[in-house]
């Protein structure tokens, strides 16, 4: 199956997070920011040479690292 | 004594309400074992006195950083007596996030009171919220506030005895948020706000980088300017024509010279006192602090504390996140470098918003060796100054590359994790000028209550040292090292002594040395590398603990001769 990440989102469009992989603080911290799945997501801006690209979830807007991005699988 | 627990989300405007119920009086205080402040005031409820403290804020209460962990603690420890209340803040533009934690703190059953903060902004950004049903679902008071403006804070102060564990049950957090959300809060279409474009544009991959320039700019020429009009117009007046007559009188009294003059007025230069040269407690120990040092202090905190409530802080540290990670960290490793620019004392503490061992090693480690605090700062533009720019740009641009090489080199050859940025943007919001205020009152407070003791302090000092002898004794004792190795004079050894309790009154030392501008470029570069002083020195090892204290300090040393050393054949 091709899945897209939230890397792979271009800038200014919204998707439904599907999966998400990664450790217990990673799984806490975007729990509680509201990162989870079923949440809609737009992605706000990505900096160049994958740097942290920023989402917005909800009224929130937040920034997390490429390689977090890219284990964050949506549709 | 009764207690009002202030909890919420970081970002919500929980600051502004504490200060808002506590007034004048408030304090911060490490909680136990910890670097981890929290402020605490008092409030009238009635005729009972009760505390309010201010907890840091938090996202859930399954911590993920130092900070969360305290405040886990303190609403568990607090929790435990059902006289003590909680009061809830909550941003009302994002209420669905903000019940997340709304809904642990239910299932703990402690008596809870919802404060919607931020009630004013739900109407530009198309948010409607029903209280009253939010009230009846959850069973406690629930009081739209203003924190800024101080619109609903009356209400919130007469209802909070009100306060009662909610008896709302529920199984999943999620669903029932969404449950709630669903009855409560309607969105409306709105348009985007200037605040919203701003934060857009600047974490722009391509605009965001010349945005930041323009900023930092801006500050430093703002600081400059503040900095320079406060001692062009109202300290150095004060000085030269108020208290220096003063201090002349004195020094006749006590008959022009002898060990009590020195050690008081200090060395007379043609005849006159040179405020900066004499080097005695009631002239140079004060104006150095006072009429030198503090009015830049000012400026520099009062811009910091600008950048930081109006929430560009880590605009920043997302725009050199890709940077900071060549040296182990991510782009919120700015904040503590920054904050060790004004002093590094806070920068130590805030290398806690970084998450692993290694992380805060590093940043901790660059920060004590690489980041001059301002009061140095000042003191180095001072004398460096006159031997002109290019002088002053040798001693910083050497630090800047020690700074970027020392963390290569850490990130190389220190083992563990360093995970990438996860952070909330909070939306620009302008700073609420009474909290804004009392912060930089607290900051500037810390400078003359920590400072000024230690000024004096190692004037008195370097004098004693003078007179028996040590000095001399030090600097024979190490002149392989300081004119080998570094090419100072045997004399700068007193000056690398006294630098361990205040780095600023070490460089003045430098003034009547009369060394040529290499050796003062070196010196200041030295000074700065060397060693933290006492204050930073105390606060790293809680922050480290002493094994990796002494390791970074072994890093500081060896630098220090290496850069000292290869400046002094290349120069």
């Amino acid at each position: 199956m091709n899945q897209r990440s939230l890397a792979d989102l271009k800038i200014g469009e919204s998707a439904k997070i599907v999966s998400m992989h990664g450790g217990k603080y990673f799984a806490q911290k975007a729990e509680s920011l509201g990162i989870r799945i079923g949440s809609k997501v737009k992605k706000m801006s990505a900096q160049v040479m994958a740097g942290p690209i920023t989402i917005k979830v909800g009224q929130t807007t937040i920034a997390l690292g490429h390689r977090m991005a890219k284990r964050i699988y949506v549709e | 004594m009764k207690k009002i627990i202030l909890v919420g989300n970081p970002n919500v405007g929980k600051s502004v309400i504490f200060s808002r119920l506590t007034g004048v009086h408030v304090v911060a205080s490490n909680y136990a074992g910890t670097t981890v402040e929290y402020t605490k005031g008092k409030l009238r409820l009635g005729s009972e006195k009760v505390e309010v403290l201010d907890v840091p804020g938090t996202y859930s209460l399954s911590p993920t950083s130092k900070a969360e962990e305290v405040a886990t603690q303190m609403i568990e420890e607090f929790g435990k007596d059902p006289d003590n209340i909680f009061v809830n803040i909550i941003d009302s533009t994002n209420l669905e996030r903000n019940l997340s934690l709304t809904m642990e703190l239910i299932k703990k059953k402690i008596p809870l009171v919802l404060s919607l903060n931020m009630w004013d902004e739900t109407r530009h950004t198309g948010v409607a919220i029903e209280i009253e049903k939010l009230e009846t679902i959850l069973g406690v008071p629930v009081i739209p506030t203003t924190g800024i403006t101080g619109e609903g804070i009356k209400n919130l102060v007469s209802r909070i005895t009100e306060a009662k564990a909610s008896k709302y049950e529920f199984s999943e957090k999620w669903t029932a948020i969404g449950d709630i959300i669903g009855k409560v809060q309607k969105l409306y279409h709105k348009h985007h706000t200037l605040a919203e474009r701003l934060g857009e544009i600047s974490i722009h991959h391509f605009w965001g980088i010349p945005i930041a320039l323009l900023i930092l700019y801006l500050s430093f020429t703002i600081i400059r300017f503040i900095g320079e009009s406060i001692i062009g117009y109202i300290m150095e007046p004060v000085f030269e024509n108020l208290w220096s007559p003063l201090m002349m009188k004195l020094s006749a009294l006590l008959g022009s010279s002898g060990l009590i003059h020195n050690v008081i007025v200090g060395k007379l230069v043609d005849g006159g006192i040179d405020f900066v040269e004499s080097m005695g407690l009631f002239t140079t120990g004060l104006f150095v602090p006072i009429g030198m040092i503090l009015p830049y202090i000012i400026a520099f905190y009062f811009i910091l504390s600008f950048l930081e409530d109006s929430g560009y802080l880590p605009r920043l540290g997302v725009l050199i996140d890709n940077i900071m990670h060549k040296f182990g960290i991510h782009g919120l490793a700015i904040v503590p470098m920054l904050l060790g620019l004004g002093c590094n004392v806070p920068g130590a503490m805030a290398t806690r918003v970084l998450e692993t061992r290694k992380e805060r090693f590093i940043a901790a480690t660059m920060m004590a060796i690489a980041v001059p605090c301002f009061a140095q700062l000042a003191m180095v533009f001072g004398l460096v100054g006159k031997f002109g720019a290019q002088a002053l740009f040798m001693v910083f641009g050497t630090l800047f590359i020690v700074w970027v090489l020392l963390g290569i080199i850490l990130n190389k050859i220190m083992k563990g994790e360093s995970p990438e940025i996860f952070v909330e943007i909070p939306p620009y919001r302008l700073p609420a000028f009474r909290v804004l205020f009392k912060k930089l009152w607290m900051r500037i407070w810390y400078f003359i209550r920590e400072a000024i003791p230690f000024m004096l302090l190692g004037v008195l000092f370097v004098n004693i040292l003078y007179t028996i002898g040590i000095i001399d004794f030090l600097g024979k004792l190490f002149q392989p090292l300081i004119t080998g190795i570094l090419g100072l004079p045997k004399d700068a050894v007193a000056a690398l002594v006294v630098g361990f309790l205040r780095k600023d009154v070490a460089i003045g030392m430098l003034g009547p040395l009369n060394m040529s501008m290499k050796q003062l470029v070196i010196a200041s570069v030295v000074l700065t590398m060397y060693f933290p002083c006492i204050a930073t020195f105390t606060v790293l090892i809680k922050e480290l603990g002493i094994k990796d204290m002494f390791k970074s300090m072994l890093i500081m040393v060896i630098a220090t001769l290496v850069v000292g050393g290869l400046m002094n054949l290349v120069l």
